[in-house]
């Protein structure tokens, strides 16, 4: 088996700043991009939720957890998302599906100065009471852009590969006033 | 005798924490909780600025940022900043401070000759020098130099900001700006109904007029009613040292909050300074109110002071200004100065302006106080600071009548409060002018906002906590929908005497030069002269006198200002209306501005994902846009770009090389309609394109000029990878998106980047497939994967096995493969292939060989397509279809754009092999060297290829054509050079692509 290189690799994971910031990168084997044509919405969210083991397509800015996540990126778009290996999905013609599994890295934010951090990157509002779990949010963070997913009580934050490593330092650099306590 | 500390007291200080700063390289004391100010106040500083204009002594006016003469340049090195408010400077281990605007020193001003030259610089000086006699002439010339190194006022560092600034998003329910009385109760009154509030501070310690009042506020001393308001806000953010400098659309609030600026020693990780973009359910602005000066004779020698700085010189920081004061009022809170001084063994004489036995009368007195009523500062006697008050009482037509002068060394002057009432203003709320309290107030606030306090004109404590209570009930109602019991909102109101109105003190028989903006040195005949010259609008005065414009921004004198230009005009306040206050309300450094866009948060790096690899051969990168692009490898450290490119070029044309091409931009088109879509982008078709080939193709902008190009690759029925130049990806992914839904939303094609999903390497050379093929496990033969044939496989790698797709593809002119990997596997791929190559006697090269091979070769970049540039004039015509309509292919055809002198593409080689021209030149007839020539150089390297000649690429009129036999002359008059050159044609190298197919 041939080891997948990450963006962030060489770098100190998972990054701690104190006991209330981490950062880490979350691993995944899939991430498949699906889009449905605007006449087929239905239809796709049926087959995606199905793949992704829950009960229903999450509407827009959420995201479902099964066997896979499912997150609502765009009108007429999810992003599925998993740690393990999937089966191949066949969408018909109720839209396409690209697979952007090298495309992204997921950086993880964890703690309870998560939203502290994120407020010096993103005008968005990511404390708990206003993200929580499940939510999906789409910005721009240091001139790139990102997709946040309020997960487990911190944050995924999926940005282009290519910039993967610079969004990192960025993110380290800011973070360094954390860990003075 | 100048300040002293006090033996006891200071709410605001540390006794036991004593602090080592400099002022002019002196060593000084003060402690922990001083301001600068303060500190040197206690250090009998007396004479610490220059005016701006005639250079008069200036001491501390103000305890804040309203501060018009102690401004002073602190820090040093890249960190030295002029016009700090000494008052607003928080005082910390090892602060260095200067005078500014003085030489040799403050004390001691050579520059205070201008003084006694004040007639030629009143208002309007500027204008009139510059409009006047002798402008442009050599003379004047010298002059204008002199006025301009006079100008300004200190020196900022020239050294590039060494600090880190940063951005904050924050978001609360209800936003309190200012922690006074009223600020801290608006705040307990929200947080006690759970909600998230933010309470910001200008100061560097909480409480306002609680740090300096000597008043019990129900019940309880200042300081202990103070401390239970803040147990209380345990769950809200509370912010000092940070101002709120601007009130936006949607009530969003800009705050600046000074991190590091009162650190010895501040830790690297922390920004010196924060922007905090405030998104608030309710702003509760709790501002206070600005104690206004009186203008009367040299109103500006140190020693005169607001008469509420004075107060709280002595109880906030233990430190009396003097050993005898006056305190000249026109309201009631001249009698708790003038208390509080006495209370600390001032020597106090108190002038009442009005004439009325005030009810404080006899309790003064008691304390000490001499109490002269209906009685006015005339004249600051003292040369160098203030040694005595002439006084005098109202006299016939508007004139005092001086009597007598008292012996002071501080003259503590109140000419009573405007409340603070900018932030509004920011939004468009014009202030009303209230006859009772002798001030502006603020019109109905946007909704969501609400003036609290004094800064609603409640100045009473007992009211202004009132009015703030209720003011935070509506708040609660609104956010929560439950309104809690709370007092009625009191009216505007609080003095127990009415106050009267006091701008100015004249003399009948002599002028006094009286100053209404110290800062910039406006005295109150530099508003009368703006009066009589016509400039009767307020706005037209601020500008004229410069009134004002200051770092103050008019706090100290704006008022007083305007209500002479309305005596001067003989109309009221409220009909000569009040300049707009404007964002910021305090100074902002430039840098704290940008935040962490600078450097790298300015531009973010993006790498491919063979980046790591390359950095640790020791490639050398090139900034590609926001790429690291491989630029070259060298072959042993020190090895120069000249050298390395002409051999990695060398490679590839003998035997085999190979490079990141990553960056090339990638988009999926996928869908049902996808062929038709790219058949209507590309002019050439690729509706028939079969599965499993791919095809070069050039894309036009509406007006037919070429836009992109690239080569697409068919990988299903309904799925194509396009490619496109490495400059052009976002802007074709866009334009693509655009097509779809604006113009063709009918046709089923989803578009979207994959630039990130692959790493891509190619791999060039007559030994390409030699070097590749026993690394790859599917057969790379001419038959089975032709030029611009596809192959999807496996290539082997350390540890296994990784998927690739393999196209034929050659933008050297070589035998090639591009070989794309999923990114992650990116670096095993190179890592392989570059074996592969090795051992075939190649090498990897970089961008810089890159362009040396496709300028042999005669292939077009970005550098060729600007967006000047038809098909034609590229050599591409014969690729447009005239089967299908595309886009462009109408305004192509315009007859302009047909014409046959149009620049074409072609080769450039100096006819003396010795010498060389460089990208930009432009390309002349030898008989007319001149203007934008006929043509111009994109692109020139050495030309291993070509006998190592040194060739150019690039347009000139007719094409390689119209210059057979003939020479041009290749100009560039920037770096002053002329070669004479040939015009070739640009396929030169393998001309029939025998070496690309073979």
């Amino acid at each position: 088996m041939v080891e997948r290189i990450s963006a962030l690799a060489g770098q100190q994971i998972p990054h701690s700043f104190g006991t209330n910031l981490t950062l880490s990168e979350r691993r995944v084997a899939h991430i498949w991009q699906l889009t449905a044509w605007p006449d087929r919405l239905p239809d796709l969210a049926k087959i995606a939720a199905k793949a992704a083991g829950v009960k229903k397509a999450p509407g827009p800015l959420q995201s479902a957890f099964g066997t896979a996540s499912l997150l609502r990126t765009e009108p007429l778009r999810w992003l599925m998302v998993s740690e393990t290996e999937l089966e191949p999905l066949a969408l018909g013609a109720a839209g396409t599906l690209l697979d952007l599994s090298h495309a992204r890295t997921v950086i993880r934010i964890e703690g309870i100065e998560m939203p502290a951090l994120m407020a010096r990157q993103v005008p968005l509002d990511l404390r708990p009471s206003a993200f929580p779990d499940g939510s999906v949010a789409t910005t721009s963070l240091d001139h790139v852009a990102v997709t946040l997913h309020g997960r487990e009580g911190g944050i995924d934050l999926y940005c282009m590969r290519s910039f993967g490593l610079a969004v990192w330092e960025h993110l380290i650099e800011s973070a360094g006033q954390f860990a003075l306590g | 005798m100048s300040g002293y500390r006090l033996p006891s007291g200071g709410t605001g200080i540390d006794r036991a924490k004593p602090l080592r700063f400099t002022w002019d390289d002196e060593a000084c004391f003060g402690v922990e909780g001083d301001s600068l100010a303060s500190a040197l106040m206690s250090c009998g500083k007396r004479t610490v600025a220059r005016g701006f204009k005639y250079h008069r002594p200036r001491g501390i006016m103000s305890a804040g940022p309203e501060e018009s003469g102690a401004l002073v340049t602190i820090g040093a090195g890249a960190r030295r900043e002029p016009n700090a408010k000494a008052p607003s400077v928080e005082l910390y281990q090892g602060l260095e401070a200067f005078g500014q605007n003085a030489w040799p020193s403050v004390r001691f001003d050579l520059g205070q000759v201008n003084d006694l030259m004040g007639r030629f610089f009143a208002a309007g000086f500027y204008y009139k020098t510059f409009m006047g006699l002798g402008r442009g002439t050599w003379e004047w010339m010298q002059f204008e130099k002199l006025i301009r190194r006079a100008a300004g006022m200190g020196t900022a560092s020239h050294e590039p900001d060494p600090d880190a600034y940063e951005y904050v998003h924050d978001f609360c329910d209800v936003l309190v700006v200012g922690s006074g009385p009223s600020g801290l109760a608006a705040a307990e009154a929200c947080a006690a109904k759970g909600l998230d509030v933010m309470l910001v501070e200008q100061d560097f310690q909480l409480g306002g007029n609680l740090l300096s009042t000597a008043e019990t506020i129900e019940g309880k001393s200042p300081a202990d009613w103070r401390t239970e308001r803040l147990e209380a806000l345990t769950g809200a953010r509370i912010l000092p040292r940070t101002t709120a400098f601007g009130l936006y659309d949607s009530n969003v609030v800009g705050l600046y909050e000074r991190v590091t600026d009162h650190l010895e020693k501040p830790a690297a990780s922390l920004p010196r300074a924060r922007i905090r973009v405030v998104r608030p359910g309710r702003v509760i602005l709790a501002t206070g109110a600005l104690e206004r000066p009186i203008a009367f004779g040299n109103n500006d020698r140190p020693g005169v002071m607001l008469a509420g700085a004075a107060q709280t010189y002595v109880n906030r920081y233990a430190v009396a200004p003097g050993q005898s004061a006056i305190v000249a009022c026109n309201s009631d809170s001249g009698y708790q100065n003038a208390m509080a001084l006495a209370a600390e063994g001032v020597e106090t004489t108190l002038l009442d302006a009005r004439d009325l036995v005030h009810p404080m009368r006899a309790e003064a007195e008691a304390a000490g106080i001499r109490v002269l009523q209906g009685t006015l500062p005339v004249r600051a006697e003292g040369r160098r600071h203030v040694t005595g008050l002439t006084i005098g009482r109202p006299g016939t037509h508007g004139h005092a009548r001086a009597e007598q002068m008292l012996e002071t060394q501080i003259i503590a002057a109140s000419g009573g409060w405007s409340p603070a009432i900018h932030l509004v203003s920011h939004r468009g709320v014009k202030p009303a002018w209230n006859d009772e309290l002798c001030c502006f107030l603020s019109g109905e606030p946007p909704e969501g906002v609400a003036l609290t306090g004094m800064a609603a004109g409640c100045f009473a404590t007992t009211a202004a906590l009132d009015h703030a209570r209720a003011t935070a009930a509506d708040a609660i109602k609104v956010l929560t929908g439950t309104k809690p019991r709370s007092p009625k909102a009191p009216a505007p109101a609080g003095w127990q005497t009415p106050i009267e109105p006091l701008w100015e003190v004249t003399l009948r028989d002599q002028k006094l030069k009286s100053f209404i903006d110290p800062q910039h040195d406006v005295s109150t005949e530099d508003v009368r002269l703006a009066a009589r010259e016509g400039y009767a609008s307020v706005e037209h005065m601020k500008r004229y006198t410069t009134l004002g414009m200051a770092t103050d921004q008019g706090k100290m004198g704006g008022v007083i200002g305007l209500a002479l230009l309305a005596d001067a005009l003989g109309q009221t306040i409220p009909e000569t209306g009040i300049t707009t206050f404007r964002p910021p309300y305090t100074p902002i450094p430039i840098g704290a501005l940008a935040g962490r866009m600078k450097g790298h948060g300015w531009r973010p790096v993006r790498r491919t994902p063979m980046y790591d690899v390359h950095a640790e051969a020791g490639t050398k990168f090139l900034d590609v846009g926001l790429w690291k692009r491989a630029w070259w490898h060298p072959a042993q450290p020190g090895e120069t770009l000249a050298k390395a490119y002409v051999r990695e070029a060398t490679h590839v044309r003998e035997r085999v090389g190979m490079v990141d091409v990553t960056t090339l931009g990638k988009i999926a088109v996928q869908g049902p309609d996808a062929g038709e879509f790219l058949n209507r982008v590309y002019v050439n078709g690729f509706g028939k394109l079969p599965v499993g080939k791919c095809r070069y193709g050039v894309m036009l902008r509406d007006d037919g000029m070429v836009y992109d190009d690239g080569v697409t690759w068919r990988l299903g029925e309904e799925e194509f990878l396009m490619t496109c130049t490495t400059a052009n990806a976002a802007g074709v992914m866009a334009w693509l998106e655009e097509l779809l839904q604006t113009r063709w939303p009918d046709l089923r094609v989803h578009v979207a980047s994959t630039t990130d999903q692959w790493a891509g390497v190619a791999v060039a050379g007559p030994k390409a497939r030699e070097a590749i093929q026993p690394l790859i496990s599917g057969d790379l033969s001419n038959e089975a994967v032709p030029f611009m044939g596809i192959l999807q496989t496996d290539l082997t790698v350390e540890g296994g096995t990784i998927p690739v797709m393999v196209a034929r593809i050659s933008f050297s002119g070589e035998q090639a493969f591009e070989v794309y990997a999923p990114s992650d596997y990116g670096p095993a791929m190179w890592s392989s292939l570059l074996t592969g190559v090795e051992a075939a006697g190649g090498s990897a090269y970089g961008v810089e060989a890159l362009g040396a091979l496709r300028i042999e070769k005669g292939h077009v970049t970005g550098a060729e397509l600007d967006g000047r540039v038809t098909l034609e004039d590229a050599g591409l015509g014969k690729m447009a279809s005239s089967k299908k309509p595309f886009i462009g292919n109408v305004l192509r055809k315009r007859p302009d754009l047909a014409r046959d002198d149009r620049p074409q593409l072609a080769h450039f080689t100096p006819v003396d092999p010795a010498e060389r021209f460089k990208i930009g030149a432009v390309v002349c007839d030898p008989a007319k060297v001149e203007g934008h020539g006929l043509g111009w150089i994109t692109g020139v390297t050495v030309a291993p290829a070509l006998g190592g000649k040194w060739l150019g690429i690039g347009f000139v009129a007719g094409g390689p054509a119209a210059w057979e036999g003939k020479t041009v002359v290749i100009a560039d008059p920037v770096r002053d050079s002329e070669v004479r050159a040939r015009v070739e044609s640009p396929h030169q190298y393998d001309p029939k692509g025998g070496r690309m197919h073979g």
